[in-house]
């Protein structure tokens, strides 16, 4: 009884966290489409949750990394599944608050791995597993993305250089609506089996599946659809400063951009490794950006992106492991439902903070900076008429 | 006599790293070359002063791009589900 509890109270969470990594992530797949105007806010997102659905359903190979090879599975119990997923949602709605495209994926790593650490030490996790799997590609993948969507800008850029505006504008907006849904589909490839992974770790620790079981397909419909539902909300926030904030975005740059991110995902979700997709996506926009001819790009604002990159699985691992310590504390029992109150009422604060500078489908074009002065200064670049010609003209 | 060799895997995956840049590479430099070939004749299609001859050829590549874009697409999901 007490582990049924248990069970289905991870599974709840872990259904949670999917929800936020939707609303978290939406920005990766739709934010360039929304920013050149080829799709209009509210469609992006209803294709984009229809399609991480699908996308969800197409390969498991992630789910499988995930589940066996980050931590022990020996190891493993209930409260440290919960609580690297406690760790997981706090990081998630924290950047959601401040806008910062940082990784769900590493945020679930991280709070898993932390919990582990705190519950059985550091030679429960799987370094070798950690390294070789997660950090290396979450490494690589992003590079690959801003050197293959500078290079597809610039030849995209010099190719069209003499047709016609209105033609090429209308024809690569058109291409943006089909690049947008690939690259849904590859986030649900992705970044829904993480999820489905840690539920089917959690299974195993409960002894309700043998280890190296594969997942179940009820798991994999309900993470689907929760990704898809919290794809539905749109994390608005992100969404603009993926597609406002790093470069000004033409359709050229944005049909460029999100393709190499399709291509790089789909790529690396069939190999098995569970790379961040967010990390992809703002490699490939950055890239895009450095393809056109002014290479205009604010730097300081992906630096300061960058930073929350470098802090996200420390940061995550932190929350995690206090979470468990918390939860072993009160006893597992009462403290997992303690440790998830208080997650339950942070969201509700943050919640309630984000509503004093609402963005929504309404404003989330609005031009960069518009939302605060102060940021606007410390992340601003040249936006001369001649910049803005160019950028028509890419 | 036997010898023993000892094979350590390597704690980094290199070889599927690298398999990933360059089936990134190709297929995102490809299809965005395609479509912008396609969106290049597309554009000179619908120009007036076209002669007849270019713009039947300038249809033609706009079919064959769109043709090439979907075909590398649904081969890439066949690819990913069957294999």
């Amino acid at each position: 009884m007490h582990n049924t509890f248990l069970l289905a109270l991870v599974v709840v969470v872990a259904v949670g966290f999917d929800f936020t990594n939707g609303f978290h992530d939406t920005a990766n797949a739709v934010a360039p489409s929304i920013a050149t105007g080829a799709l209009k806010p509210r469609a992006a997102v209803l294709l984009s949750s229809v399609l991480n659905v699908v996308g969800a359903l197409i390969s498991l190979k992630v789910a499988a990394t995930v589940a066996s090879g980050i931590v022990s599975q020996g190891d493993i119990i209930l409260p440290v599944v919960f609580a690297g997923l406690i760790g997981a949602i706090a990081w998630n709605v924290t950047t959601w608050y401040f806008a910062i495209p940082s990784s769900s994926s590493h945020a679930l790593i991280g709070g898993v791995v932390g919990a582990m650490m705190a519950h059985a030490g550091a030679s429960s996790v799987l370094w070798g597993g950690l390294v070789g799997k997660v950090l290396a590609p979450s490494i690589a993948a992003p590079v690959f993305a801003l050197v293959i969507a500078a290079l597809a800008t610039t030849m995209s850029r010099r190719l069209t250089k003499k047709s016609h505006d209105a033609t090429k504008s209308w024809g690569m907006r058109a291409g943006q609506i089909g690049s947008s849904s690939l690259l849904s589909i590859a986030h649900g490839t992705n970044d829904a089996q993480k999820t489905m992974g840690v539920i089917t770790l959690a299974l195993i620790a409960n002894g309700t599946l043998v280890a190296n079981a594969s997942t179940p397909m009820w798991v994999v419909l309900l993470c689907g659809i929760a990704i898809g539902l919290g794809t539905y909300i749109g994390g608005w926030r992100v969404i603009r400063t993926m597609g406002q904030g790093f470069t000004r975005l033409s359709p050229t740059q944005g049909f460029a951009s999100q393709i190499t991110s399709s291509a790089v995902i789909l790529t690396s979700s069939h190999f098995g490794m569970p790379l961040s997709t967010t990390y992809v996506a703002t490699g490939s926009i950055l890239g895009s950006g450095i393809g056109t001819k002014k290479r205009s790009v604010r730097w300081s604002l992906a630096g300061r992106v960058g930073l929350a990159w470098l802090i996200t699985l420390p940061c995550a691992g932190a929350c995690g492991a206090v979470s468990f310590y918390c939860a072993r504390l009160m006893g597992y029992s009462l403290g997992v439902v303690v440790v998830g109150v208080v997650l339950a009422l942070y969201c509700l604060f943050i919640f309630l903070r984000s509503r004093r500078d609402k963005i929504n489908a309404s404003n989330v074009n609005d031009r960069w900076g518009a939302h605060s002065e102060a940021f606007q200064r410390s992340t601003a670049i040249a936006e001369t008429p001649k910049d803005q010609d160019e950028l028509v003209a890419v | 006599m036997t010898s023993t060799v000892t094979v350590s895997t390597p704690l980094i995956d290199w070889h599927s790293l690298l398999q990933v840049l360059y089936i990134s590479a190709a297929t995102s430099i490809g299809l965005v070359v395609l479509f912008t070939i396609g969106v290049y004749a597309l554009s000179s299609f619908q120009h007036k002063n076209t002669v007849v001859l270019y713009r039947g050829i300038n249809g033609l590549v706009v079919a064959l791009s769109s043709l090439g874009i979907l075909a590398t697409v649904v081969w890439g999901f066949y690819y990913i589900v069957h294999k």
